[in-house]
């Protein structure tokens, strides 16, 4: 299952004729690191339009969810899950509540069409199961992972599938295979607040792609504030590549392709080499395209001390 | 009206006990295992044992750091590592993963769970999610402003813990990887780098932005929260919480002293004066790495509550001597901690004495012989005293300028 992340609502023909298993659109005022937005009650419609050419729409309300937004957003999740719309990303144990609390009965689990997905904070298969056993859809990994890890993930979830014996599978976790990600969510202005203290105020943009590097290192970050805060992405759009086979192999069936910066045109472009991949294309990607973690990131110190610790006592 | 908790960190166990001395309710500590602030001393479980029986002896409590973002292998020994924190008298667990948090809820203990701020909680929805869960206490995240907080306690959920001094991370908590893609250190699992505080050149395009000599940064004022103490009482709050536990003695005593005081008057009189408030503020300011400001607290952090110049950050400790216990009439017999000389202009504060003023008039080294200059850290010393000192107070130099509030 491809799912892509459209960077505009705009030449959605390409889009209709490429025909992604799904296509994921921000809800105006709740998404984030989206380009693409609809606002809630536009849903409706758009859900309609992609259906007709076999797509499903995701929404993305990923926003960290404030207390004065919590009723506005109550409304704008029952009225995109009325639309139809066939998951809503969210990056807030907040919209769990508000999905049991919109039911009209008590039969009905809207927990079910929800996809945790917040982006750093699920590491593990055994964090991602404790969403799916919560009755998620699915729960995404963070991009901080090596494939070892990612198979571990699926693992995990497969182990505790045969254990209570329900229907779900690893295909409940969701991959990012493609597409900027994010390496830093601040709720400050922090471009603004930069440009206002060097007196640079007049350049700024509300929602414009800027760039930061850091003084030591020689790439370059895409950034971007609006009104939810300040969006540092990675340094470089996300490529699994041949990785994506194993992570296949594994079991995960759920594969997210993001076109935010990059543009649709980039995003069909991914998909087209993931379906050829799939088909057993050994041209859409060189072993060497894939950007996951080789190693693990840091080796922790108090683990060192611990390991340092037993050795110790073995002596 | 329950009385509010005072939590204050200790990257060890003589601040733990320190921090308990000048006033903490609860102090917050990291084991070994499965717990952020890699660089922070953190605590085997001999020491977590004693410094339960310590603060309980005290009145007070432990809470345990259980807050990394866990990775597959990082599962192994998690249950065993519980019972023993059970088993050594901890009295709540601080968790992020929501897999910790379930096997913790799930096993016999005496021990409560808390729901870390790293899960960046900032409304009541999510707070009832946790409570449903069986979760006993919710750290908000850092960006909740007073009004929310007020409104969220206003539905008595779950007691509700609110950071109220300390370093602040420029994202909401958890969510940045800066760190792990710019030096391959997992800010989740204890290895944060503080990469948003580094210089950054802004471009549009190619063209650069601002200011070439003050170069871009994220870097943020630390929190500093006196202010709001009476607003989070009165809105029913449980826990104030102190961040740093990487930080001093003398950080630690001056900050749990400064709000020990603040809390207790506002306690006992409903409010605290102007004349107070500035007093602890002032306080505060004596024990900052970098300037402080209110943080989400009085809206969202504009210019002013950003740090862009390196001579932002400057180290004003002044911590000069540790008072130990007394073996000679007349005189402190004193711990030095850093230079100074005969002639001093200091101030002497401690558990439950509100800072004075003294010039230090005769220094003698343990044989009696005169001294002029104080250089060797650690070295024990007797200054001449005629004025109250319990032990555990500590000796900082006086400042020329009168503190004031970032």
């Amino acid at each position: 299952m491809f799912l892509l992340a459209l960077d505009s609502l705009d030449n959605l023909e390409e889009i209709y004729r490429a025909r992604p298993d799904g296509v994921i659109v921000g809800v105006k005022g709740f998404s984030v690191r989206s380009r693409a937005d609809l606002d809630a009650e536009d849903f409706a419609k758009a859900v309609r339009g992609f259906e007709k050419h076999g797509i499903a729409l995701f929404a993305n309300m990923q926003a960290m969810l404030e207390e004065k937004d919590v009723e506005k957003a109550r409304k704008a999740l029952r009225t995109v899950l009325q639309a139809g719309a066939a998951g809503v990303y969210i990056a807030d144990d907040g919209y769990i509540t508000l999905a049991d609390e919109i039911r009209e009965n008590p039969q009905e689990n809207l927990r079910t069409k929800l996809i945790m997905q917040p982006e750093t904070l699920l590491a593990s298969g055994e964090d991602a199961a404790f969403y799916l056993n919560q009755s998620l859809q699915a729960a995404a990994l963070s991009h901080e992972l090596t494939l070892q890890e990612i198979e571990a993930a699926a693992q995990t979830i497969s182990e505790q599938n045969s254990v209570r014996s329900n229907e779900r599978v690893p295909g409940g976790l969701d991959v990012l295979i493609a597409g900027y990600y994010s390496w830093m969510e601040s709720r400050r202005p922090l471009l603004l607040n930069y440009l206002r203290f060097t007196g640079d105020e007049e350049s700024f943009q509300d929602g414009k792609v800027y760039t930061i590097q850091e003084q030591q290192r020689d790439f370059r970050l895409p950034i971007i504030q609006d009104e939810k805060g300040t969006h540092v992405f990675s340094n470089q759009p996300m490529q699994a590549a041949r990785d994506y086979l194993a992570m296949k192999a594994a079991g995960i069936q759920r594969f997210r392709i993001d076109a935010a910066l990059k543009g649709n045109a980039w995003g069909l472009e991914m998909l087209e080499r993931y379906r050829a991949l799939e088909a057993g294309s050994e041209d859409a990607f060189k072993p060497e395209d894939s950007t996951l973690f080789e190693e693990e990131s840091l080796i922790k110190k108090e683990r060192e001390v611990v390991e340092r610790g037993h050795n110790r006592g073995k002596n | 009206m329950a009385k509010i908790e005072l939590l204050a960190p200790a990257g060890n166990l003589e601040k733990g006990k320190t921090a308990i001395r000048y006033g903490a309710d609860a102090v917050y500590i990291g084991g070994q295992q499965f717990s952020l602030r890699s660089r922070a001393s953190n605590f085997n479980l001999e020491q977590i044992q004693e410094l339960c029986a310590f603060a309980h002896e005290h009145g007070s409590k432990v809470h345990v750091t259980v807050n990394i973002i866990p990775h597959p292998s990082d599962f192994e020994g998690l249950e065993s590592y519980l019972k023993a924190l059970d088993e050594a008298g901890i009295d709540a667990i601080i968790s992020a993963s929501p897999t910790i948090i379930s096997k913790a809820l799930a096993m016999e203990r005496n021990f409560e769970v808390h729901v870390s701020t790293q899960r960046s909680i900032l409304n009541e929805a999510a707070v009832r999610f946790w409570k449903n869960l069986g979760a006993e206490r919710v750290v908000l995240g850092r960006e909740t402003p007073v009004d929310a907080i007020e409104a969220i306690c206003a539905k008595d959920i779950v007691p509700i813990e609110v950071f109220i001094h300390g370093g602040m991370c420029i994202s909401f908590s958890g969510r940045c990887v800066l760190s792990n893609h710019m030096t391959n250190r997992d800010a989740n699992r204890g290895g944060c780098a503080q990469s948003c505080r580094w210089k950054y050149t802004l471009r549009d395009g190619e063209e650069i932005l601002g200011s070439e000599s003050v170069p871009y940064s994220m870097s943020s004022r630390d929190l500093q929260a006196a202010r709001q103490i009476e607003a989070f009482i009165k809105a029913g709050v449980s826990s104030l919480k102190i961040e740093g536990r990487m930080k001093s003695d003398y950080y630690l005593a001056v900050v749990v002293g400064a709000y020990r005081r603040l809390i207790d008057e506002i306690e006992a009189n409903g409010t605290a004066s102007e004349e107070l408030l500035q007093e602890v503020a002032a306080e505060l300011a004596r024990a900052e790495n970098r300037p402080a400001g209110p943080g989400f607290y009085e809206g969202v952090p504009y210019e002013n509550v950003q740090l862009y110049r390196k001579h932002d950050e400057t180290v004003t400790q002044e911590y000069i001597g540790l008072v130990l216990e007394p073996d000679r009439e007349g005189y402190l017999k004193v711990q030095v901690k850093n230079h100074f000389e005969n002639h001093t202009p200091a101030e002497l504060f401690g558990p439950h004495t509100v800072p004075y003023a003294k010039v230090i008039d005769g220094i003698e080294d343990l044989e009696g012989n005169p001294m002029e200059v104080c250089s060797h850290p650690m070295q024990v010393v007797y200054l001449k005293w005629d004025q109250p000192a319990l032990p555990g107070s500590m000796i900082r130099k006086q400042r020329k300028q009168p503190a004031s509030q970032a």
